[in-house]
C-alpha cells in the first residue's frame, strides 16, 4: 500500500516538473519575441530599426512563422540595404512565400535573389522548387542542373530532377538521377524519402526493370499503402501471389477499410486458389461497410462459385449487381460474365 | 536550407507531383485486369488465338524487343509471330526461346559487321566492281543464337516473308531451316546479294509486304497485334542515288502498309521514326520506345482478349 502511494507521488511530481519546464520554454520563446519587438520599439534611428527588424525576421524564420516573416521581409525592403542584406531579405521572403503557397510572389522575389548572387547554390535550389510549384518544370530542370554543375552530388537537386522527369514520364532520365541520388545518400549516410523511392520504383518499372523496381520497393523499411500496392502489382505480374498476400495482410490486421486493399487481397486469394480466405475477407469487408460495391460483390460471387459451384446462384447474384450498378462498363462486363457462365 | 524547411518544401513538391497522378482506385480498371487474368488462364482452345505481326524497319525493328518485353510482363498470350525483315529476325529469335534480356543485350552490342560484310572496303568493292555485299554472317549469327533450328522445332509458331526478286512473288516461310528464311526476309535489295534458296533469289520481304498482316490472316487468328516501325518518309533525305531509290521503295510500300494496318486489331507504333534503318547504335532507344508504346496499348489488348473470349465461346456454343 505504501509502495503504491510512493509510486503515485513520483508520477505526480514528474508531471508537475514537465509542465513547469514546458511553460518555461514557451515563456522563453514568447519572451524572446517580446524582447525583439521591444528592441524594435526602442530603436533610435533607421539603422537600429533595420538591425532589429533583421533579428525579428531571423527569429520568425527559425520558428517557422512564415506569415510574420513575410510581413517583416516586406517592411525591410523599404530600408536602404546593402547587397548582402537585400539578398538575405529576398531569400527569406521567397522561402516564406513558397511555404505560404504564394508561388507567383515567391518567383518574383526568388529571381531578385538570384540576380544578386547568381552562383549561390541555395538560391538555385530554392528557385528550382519555386518553379516546380509554379508548374514551370523545364525551368526547374535548368536550375537543378545548374546546381549539379556547381556540386555534382547535391542530393536535393538529384532527387528533384528524378521526381520532375518521373512526372514528365521520362523514366530513363528519372531513374538515372534517382540512382545517382541513392549512391550519394548511401555515401552521406542518409536515406531518400519514401516518396522518392516510390517514384524511383515507378521509373524502373515503366522502363521494364521490374526486378529493380521490386528490389527498391522491398528495401523500403516502413512501407506505406502506395509502395505496398506497387509491390503487389509486381508480384501479381510474376504470379507470386503469396508474397502479395503477405504485404497486404498487415493493413487488414490494422483494420484498414481501404477498398483497394481488400480488392487486391481478395484477388490474390482467388488467383492462388484460396477461395475460403477470399470469401471470409470479402464478407468481413461487407460487414464493415453499409454501401454495396460492385467489385467486392463480384469477387465474392467468384469465391462462392469456386467453392460451391452453384451456377444458378451466381447468375442470380450477378443480376442483382447488374440492377444496382451505375457503372456502364461494369454492366457490360456482368452481361458478358453471365454469358461466360452459361458457355464456359 | 534548414532540414524542417526542406521537408516542408519537399512535401509541397510531392503534393504537386502526386496530385494529378494520385493513386485513385480505378474500379473499372481493376475488373478489366481481373477478367483478363481469368481469360488468359483458360485452356488454349477456349481463349482467342493471338498473332503478333512484326513489321520491317531495319534498326528500328529493335523496338519489337521492347514491345515483346511489355507484352510478356503483362502475360499476353502470343500464339504465333509473323515477321518481315528485322521483324523476321527478332521474331525468329523470340520464337526459338531466346530470352528478352538476351535480345536486349544483342541490341546493345550488335554491329553491321556481325551480320554482314558491310564496311568501307566492301562498299568500295561494290561500287567499283558492282559486286553486291553478303548477309551470310546474318544466317550464321541467327544459327548461333537459335541452334540451327527448323520451323517445327520453335517454341512458338513463326512465319516470315521474303520477296523473289526475279518474279516479284511474296514468299512465305513456315517450314524448313529458320536461319536462311530470316536472312532472306531481311536481305536489303541493291545492297546485299539475293539469297539463293530452292531455286529462288530472295530479298527483303518489305518489298511486297513490310507489315505482313495479310499473311497473319492466313493462320486464322482471333486477334492480330501489329508492331509497326515504319519510317517517317518525310524525314528521309534524297540527295543521292541510293537514298532516292530507297525513298521510292518507301513511297511504294506506304499504300500496302496502310491497308495492312487497317486490318490489324491493335497497332502498336513505337516512336522511332526519327531513327534511320541503319542506325544500329540507337537500338537501345528503339527498345525503350517499343516498351513504352506497348504498355500504352495494354488496356486495349486486355479488353480485346476478354471480348474475343466471349465471342469465341458464344459462337462456338451457338
Amino acid at each position: 500500500m505504501k509502495k503504491m502511494c510512493y509510486r503515485k507521488i513520483k508520477i505526480l511530481l514528474l508531471l508537475l516538473i514537465s509542465i513547469f519546464v514546458f511553460q518555461q520554454v514557451s515563456f522563453c520563446d514568447q519572451a524572446e519575441e517580446k524582447v525583439l519587438i521591444a528592441n524594435l520599439g526602442a530603436a533610435k534611428n533607421k539603422k537600429q530599426e533595420k538591425k532589429a527588424n533583421f533579428k525579428l525576421l531571423q527569429y520568425y524564420i527559425d520558428n517557422e512563422d512564415y506569415e510574420s516573416a513575410a510581413t517583416i521581409g516586406e517592411l525591410l525592403l523599404d530600408y536602404q540595404l546593402s547587397k548582402k542584406e537585400k539578398y538575405n531579405v529576398y531569400y527569406n521572403l521567397a522561402t516564406s512565400y513558397l511555404v505560404l503557397s504564394k508561388t507567383e510572389k515567391a518567383l518574383e522575389v526568388g529571381r531578385e535573389a538570384q540576380y544578386l548572387y547568381p552562383k549561390k547554390i541555395e538560391t538555385k535550389l530554392l528557385l528550382g522548387n519555386i518553379y516546380i510549384n509554379n508548374s514551370l518544370n523545364e525551368l526547374a530542370i535548368v536550375k537543378f542542373k545548374e546546381c549539379l554543375e556547381i556540386d555534382d552530388d547535391n542530393l536535393e537537386a538529384l532527387t528533384n530532377l528524378g521526381n520532375i522527369y518521373n512526372f514528365q514520364e521520362n523514366y530513363s532520365a528519372s531513374l538515372n538521377y534517382f540512382e545517382q541520388a541513392e549512391r550519394e545518400a548511401v555515401h552521406d549516410n542518409k536515406e531518400l524519402s519514401i516518396d522518392d523511392y516510390i517514384n524511383m520504383a515507378i521509373s524502373a518499372k515503366e522502363i521494364g526493370r521490374r526486378d529493380q523496381a521490386q528490389a527498391i520497393l522491398e528495401s523500403i523499411k516502413k512501407k506505406n499503402k502506395k509502395s505496398s500496392l506497387l509491390l503487389v502489382d509486381i508480384y501479381r505480374s510474376k504470379k507470386e501471389y503469396d508474397k502479395a498476400i503477405k504485404i497486404l495482410m498487415p493493413f487488414v490486421y490494422h483494420k484498414d477499410t481501404d477498398l483497394e486493399i481488400y480488392c487486391n487481397l481478395a484477388q490474390m486469394y482467388l488467383l492462388s486458389g484460396k477461395f475460403n480466405e477470399a470469401k471470409d475477407l470479402l464478407i468481413y469487408f461487407k460487414s464493415r461497410n453499409e454501401k454495396s460495391n460492385e467489385v467486392i460483390d463480384m469477387l465474392l460471387i467468384e469465391a462462392y462459385h469456386n467453392l460451391y459451384h452453384d451456377q444458378e446462384r451466381v447468375l442470380v447474384e450477378l443480376r442483382k449487381i447488374y440492377n444496382y450498378t451505375s457503372l456502364d462498363y461494369i454492366k457490360t462486363i456482368i452481361g458478358r460474365v453471365i454469358a461466360f457462365e452459361k458457355t464456359l | 536550407m534548414k532540414l524542417r524547411l526542406k521537408i516542408i518544401i519537399a512535401i509541397l513538391c510531392v503534393v504537386l507531383f502526386f496530385g494529378n497522378t494520385a493513386f485513385c482506385f480505378d474500379q473499372e480498371d481493376f475488373l478489366v485486369n481481373h477478367m483478363y487474368y481469368k481469360t488468359i488462364n483458360l485452356p488454349k482452345e477456349k481463349r482467342p488465338k493471338v498473332i503478333l505481326v512484326l513489321g520491317g524497319g531495319g534498326a528500328r525493328g529493335f523496338a519489337h524487343v521492347g514491345a515483346l518485353k511489355a507484352l510478356r510482363e503483362a502475360n499476353v498470350p502470343i500464339d504465333m509471330v509473323v515477321g518481315t525483315s528485322m521483324g523476321a529476325l527478332v521474331g525468329s529469335l523470340y520464337c526459338s526461346g531466346v530470352k528478352i534480356e538476351d535480345l536486349e543485350k544483342i541490341g546493345e552490342d550488335i554491329k553491321w559487321s556481325d551480320i554482314s560484310n558491310l564496311g568501307i572496303p566492301s562498299l568500295i568493292t561494290m561500287v567499283t566492281s558492282e559486286k553486291l555485299l553478303s548477309t551470310k554472317k546474318m544466317e550464321d549469327y541467327v544459327n548461333k543464337m537459335i541452334g540451327n533450328k527448323y520451323f517445327f522445332q520453335l517454341d512458338t509458331p513463326f512465319a516470315c516473308v521474303a520477296t523473289d526478286i526475279k518474279t516479284g512473288e511474296k514468299i512465305i516461310f513456315k517450314e524448313g531451316p529458320v536461319a536462311p528464311a530470316a536472312r532472306a526476309s531481311a536481305n536489303i535489295p541493291g545492297l546485299f546479294a539475293p539469297v539463293e534458296y530452292r531455286q529462288r533469289f530472295l530479298v527483303d520481304g518489305g518489298l511486297v509486304e513490310n507489315i505482313p498482316v495479310s499473311v497473319a490472316k492466313l493462320f486464322d487468328p482471333d486477334i492480330i497485334i501489329t508492331i509497326a516501325v515504319s519510317a517517317d518518309i518525310t524525314k528521309n533525305s534524297y540527295d543521292n542515288v541510293f537514298f532516292t531509290l530507297f525513298q521510292t521503295i518507301y513511297i511504294q510500300g506506304q499504300q500496302s502498309d496502310r491497308e495492312n494496318l487497317a486490318m490489324s486489331d491493335i497497332v502498336i507504333a513505337p516512336k522511332v521514326n526519327d531513327i534511320s534503318a541503319i542506325e544500329l547504335n540507337r537500338a537501345g532507344e528503339c527498345i525503350d520506345a517499343g516498351f513504352v508504346a506497348a504498355k500504352k496499348s495494354l488496356r486495349k489488348i486486355k479488353q480485346l482478349i476478354i471480348d474475343k473470349t466471349y465471342e469465341k465461346n458464344v459462337l462456338q456454343k451457338n
